[in-house]
């Protein structure tokens, strides 16, 4: 794999298992990745396709012997896995860091809100100091558009939304290379949604970070991210950029995904959802994991898993699908 | 079998008539229903749309009777079921049911979903036979998809998965033969691709058996994909109403105007970036009290007007209402 | 149904997983009764305690020898005729023991169980209806909580006259409800504000079927948990009431026998099988309670069911 200086987090041939009581659960399945300078990546997938285990594992947030995972992970080429725990700790935050789920609950609630964020650059800044701690504060409530007096507030004297900017400012930090967003908006109306992506991508802009965006919503991804990745039972069903899946996405799965929204405009017509459940990761089926899901599936599909195809930056992983139909040609 | 049990209605209508609702804090009075009015036909399904805080939940919590109205009336199949008691709350409450939103916590969980049913069958259903119970659990677990009926009969909530389990409580709404489902957000916590599996069943019961329907939600296009009707809430008011395809099209009402272009529309891309700026501001606070219009912190049409005095609720003709000065 | 270039026919999309298909991929459910006897904790305390029942149950076939005759040779050590030997006054010791769990077991089973009852009742109320209520009964809770139980019940026992154990019993029982009627009530006002608790008042099931059928069920580990915990409170506060003298002295029971022994100087006569014995039955007893408790959790909630995973730890 050719070494891009541009390339912010490349994941490469990452499996991820974990032991349960009934055996190996088998979460993540080579997956592929690719985040480059600046961009805003979308992860797509519903509950037990493995995106939160990928990125947890891949940034080593769970640990052996929880988890059990091969393959490479790059961040600004540098090897994930390689890493001490003392140069882990010091790239926590400064190079990557995280906004999680339910954002809102991960302030502590007995902590000020600047001692959250002295406690973050204590942890992993090799040069705090007190005194351009408190700037570094004030700098970060500015651009999230959150009043610095806030900073001597506890998390419920604050608004649902301004915690959510505080957590995002509270990632902002240490200005890192790439802020991974684990469904930072799937709690939130569409309104502050809508505010939140904004902001995201206001700051984007100006600070110039990539961002992994983990969510179920296909739609919100195809609207704002630059490329979006769809996962099911572990592995990559297909991954392009917006544009290219939103003129045809290949994949029966993320078709039938896209199909899932109802539309907002446009003609009322009924429509399905995907019959059936998510495959059971402890005995994966051999061969594509959608295929008990799917209308177009054959013997073959049950045998044998679907290679990744690549037509430039759109891949594919199905049987059924062709080259001809990545170029737009409706099956 | 099913003859000798209760005959299908055919749904009733369910009027609410300028419905006001405090809750009281120590000192602190919070005004969450502001005079809401809203109709829901015989059979019909309207969607509920709104932010969290716009008193949504508190409005249907209204209408199970768990709360009684400050102000205002509720009407029922003709009848006041305002300040209702005893049998004749026992009655309503058999004809207007309610479906939770989170499948992992609606469902007992140390309850086999055959207790479940059991427990759910309404005061008249109880004199039932065991067979004409079997048979009952049977018929409407088969209607939602959980079939054979026999092996999910002894299952536990936990053996289920999301999607299943709201079948199971549409199950056993559907058991008493409701004339009126409340559904509080029943997809928001299933995964994508179940959603559309569990609205479609929604349809399908109310085609098949003229249940009505407030599917209450802050998703637009999944209101436009269910309802009929929809009845913007915010700020604990109804600002706007009509047929679905003239609210997403012509909403009259800034906020309604706001939430069509706050939802997700993968066509947007390439044309003209949004004006995002339009997406600022939070809800009032409804513990203070507010002159004028709710919407008047977060408008970008406001005027004068809005901040001495509410509007009224203005039909504009084609079924659509709105609470707006604007024309 | 269309094929594809090799003329088999297309998959057409499955129905909806069918209850068959479900209980293939998962376990059967298992009552929960079955599954404590695969569970080495409540095994182990479960015979225990059998062991313990049988003893005191079947005493006289057990033990040929009269517990409080005072006939026999003094301070014999263990031997065939005496297996647990004899004491100072002439007594044999295992008889002693035999007999004297009647009176532990009893004090504890009962005095267990009442605690329990009045925590429930104390704490479900409480939790249910809140508000007033739930003031009163608090505060009724924390009085029973502040107040120290063991010299209450030693300054009780002297003053009651004794006529069998139900005294102690009840002292005992009303000085040891307090702790579980706490954490009753904190689980019944977090489980009473659940979505399925409020269906089942929305579909009219009276209060007390919304309280046993639906609050109960789900806090059966807890209920369970401190009834345990009750009756090894009140098996070591009878042993201690007894050991003191505050109790009955000329009552067998293994309290007492601790007394006897104490007071004929046994530690200091080397007289070991006098006073181990008893210490040993209670602890013994006791332990196999603690046990069946840890157990507990596990057998109640079958998603909880431990097994050894073998893991290579490797970084």
């Amino acid at each position: 794999m050719q070494r891009d200086e541009q390339v912010t987090f490349s994941v490469q041939d990452v499996s991820v298992s974990y032991p349960t009581v009934r055996g190996w659960v088998q979460a993540v399945r080579n997956v592929d990745l690719q985040i480059r300078k600046g961009e805003l990546v979308g992860l797509a997938g519903e509950s037990g396709s493995g995106k939160s285990t990928l990125v947890l594992a891949a940034t080593r947030v769970l640990r052996a012997p929880a988890v059990k995972v091969t393959g490479r992970v790059e961040i600004m080429g540098q090897d994930v896995f390689a890493w001490s725990d003392k140069e882990l700790r010091a790239q926590r935050w400064q190079t990557f860091s995280f906004v999680t789920q339910s954002a809102m609950n991960a302030l502590n609630p007995v902590m000020r809100v600047r001692a959250q964020m002295h406690d973050a650059m204590r942890a992993h800044d090799a040069n705090y100091s007190k005194v351009k701690g408190d700037k570094r504060c004030e700098e970060v409530l500015r651009i999230v558009e959150v009043p610095a007096a806030k900073l001597d507030s506890y998390p419920h004297q604050l608004s649902g939304g301004q915690r959510q900017r505080v957590v995002i400012a509270l990632a902002l930090l240490l200005l890192p290379q790439l802020v991974i967003m684990d469904e930072p908006t799937t709690a939130l109306d569409v309104v502050a949604q809508r505010e939140i992506i904004a902001l995201i991508r206001r700051l984007q802009r100006e600070l110039g970070f990539a961002v992994l965006l983990i969510t179920h919503d296909l739609s919100l991804l195809l609207e704002v991210a630059d490329s979006v990745t769809v996962m099911y039972g572990g592995r990559v069903m297909e991954s392009g950029t917006s544009h290219q899946l939103l003129q045809g996405a290949s994949h029966p799965y993320s078709r039938a995904l896209i199909h899932s929204f109802p539309p907002l405009h446009g003609a009322m017509q009924r429509q399905e959802g995907i019959p059936g459940t998510p495959p059971d990761m402890l005995n994966p089926p051999t061969g594509c994991p959608f295929a008990a899901r799917c209308t177009l599936a054959t013997q073959e599909c049950s045998d044998s898993m679907p290679p990744l195809m690549r037509y430039g930056e759109h891949q594919v992983a199905c049987h059924k699908v062709s080259a001809a139909d990545t170029q737009g040609v409706m099956l | 079998m099913s003859a000798q049990l209760k005959p299908q209605r055919h749904g009733a209508p369910l009027v609410i008539a300028d419905v006001h609702k405090r809750f009281t804090q120590g000192r602190q009075v919070s005004h969450i229903l502001r005079g809401c009015s809203l109709t829901i036909g015989a059979g019909e399904i309207v969607a509920l749309v709104g932010e969290s805080g716009s008193g949504k939940s508190t409005l249907a919590r209204t209408i199970m009777k768990l709360y009684t109205p400050d102000e205002g009336q509720l009407l029922f199949a003709g009848e006041d079921v305002t300040h209702a008691k005893g049998r004749a709350l026992s009655a309503y409450r058999e004809r207007v049911q309610m479906v939770f939103q989170d499948p992992f916590a609606s469902l007992n969980p140390a309850h086999s979903i055959r207790t479940i049913l059991r427990r759910s069958l309404p005061p008249s259903a109880r004199r039932y036979s065991e067979r004409q119970r079997e048979a009952l659990f049977d018929e409407v677990l088969t209607q939602v998809g959980l079939a054979p009926a026999s092996n999910f009969l002894q299952q536990f909530p936990h053996e289920l998965s999301g999607g299943q389990r709201q079948r199971v409580a549409l199950a056993r709404s559907l058991a008493g033969r409701p004339d009126l489902v409340l559904a509080d957000e029943p997809v928001s916590m299933l995964d994508v691709s179940l959603r559309l599996g569990v609205l479609n069943l929604m349809l399908s019961l109310n085609e098949q058996y003229g249940i009505g329907y407030l599917y209450i939600t802050h998703d637009l296009a999944s209101a436009r994909y269910v309802a009929s009707r929809i009845a913007v809430m915010y700020a604990g008011e109804i600002v706007e109403e009509g047929p679905s395809d003239v609210i997403v099209e012509q909403a009259q009402h800034p906020y309604t105007q706001l939430l069509v272009q706050a939802a997700p529309d993968p066509s947007r891309r390439g044309l003209d970036q949004l004006d995002e700026s339009v997406f600022t501001g939070e809800p009032p606070d409804l513990s203070r009290d507010i002159q004028g219009c709710p919407f008047q912190f977060r408008c970008q049409h406001v005027m004068d007007q809005c901040h001495v005095s509410s509007p009224p609720l203005r039909d504009i003709g084609g079924g659509q209402k709105v609470k707006c000065f604007l024309e | 149904m269309s094929t594809d270039a090799q003329g088999v026919a297309a998959h057409t999309p499955p129905s909806p997983p069918t209850g068959a298909e479900i209980k293939r991929t998962k376990r059967k459910k298992s009552l929960p009764l079955l599954s404590a006897f695969k569970n080495a904790k409540a095994i182990t305390g479960l015979c225990i305690i059998a062991i313990f029942v049988l003893m005191a149950f079947f005493a006289p076939l057990i033990a040929h020898d009269n517990p409080t005759a005072e006939i026999y040779a003094l301070n014999q050590a263990p031997s065939v005729t005496h297996w647990l030997g004899t004491n100072s006054l002439g007594q044999d010791i295992f008889s002693q023991i035999v007999y004297g769990s009647r009176i532990s077991l009893e004090v504890a089973f009962a005095a267990g169980v009442i605690a329990t009852l009045i925590s429930l009742v104390v704490g479900v109320t409480a939790g249910y209806l809140r508000g007033g209520v739930d003031h009163v009964l608090s505060w009724i809770t924390n009085l029973f909580l502040v107040i120290p139980s063991l010299p209450l019940v030693i300054v009780l026992s002297s003053y009651i006259q004794f006529r069998g154990e139900w005294p102690i019993i009840a002292v005992i029982a009303l000085t040891g409800w307090a702790w579980s009627a706490r954490s009753l009530r904190a689980q019944t006002l977090s489980i009473r504000e659940r979505d399925y608790v409020l269906h089942a008042r929305l579909v009219g099931q009276p209060w007390w079927s919304v309280v046993a059928g639906e609050l109960l069920p789900n806090m059966a580990s807890l209920v369970l948990s401190g009834l345990l915990f009750s009756m090894i409170g009140a098996l070591l506060t009878e042993a201690g009431l007894d050991f003191l003298g505050l109790g009955n002295v000329d009552v067998i029971s293994w309290g007492t026998m601790l007394y006897w022994a104490q007071n004929n100087e046994a530690l200091l006569n080397g007289l070991w099988w006098w006073f181990i014995p008893p210490g040993v039955a209670i602890a013994l007893f006791g332990g196999a309670l603690a046990l069946l408790n840890f157990s507990l959790d596990e057998i109640t909630n079958p998603r909880l069911r431990k097994r050894k995973v073998k893991i290579r730890a490797k970084g």
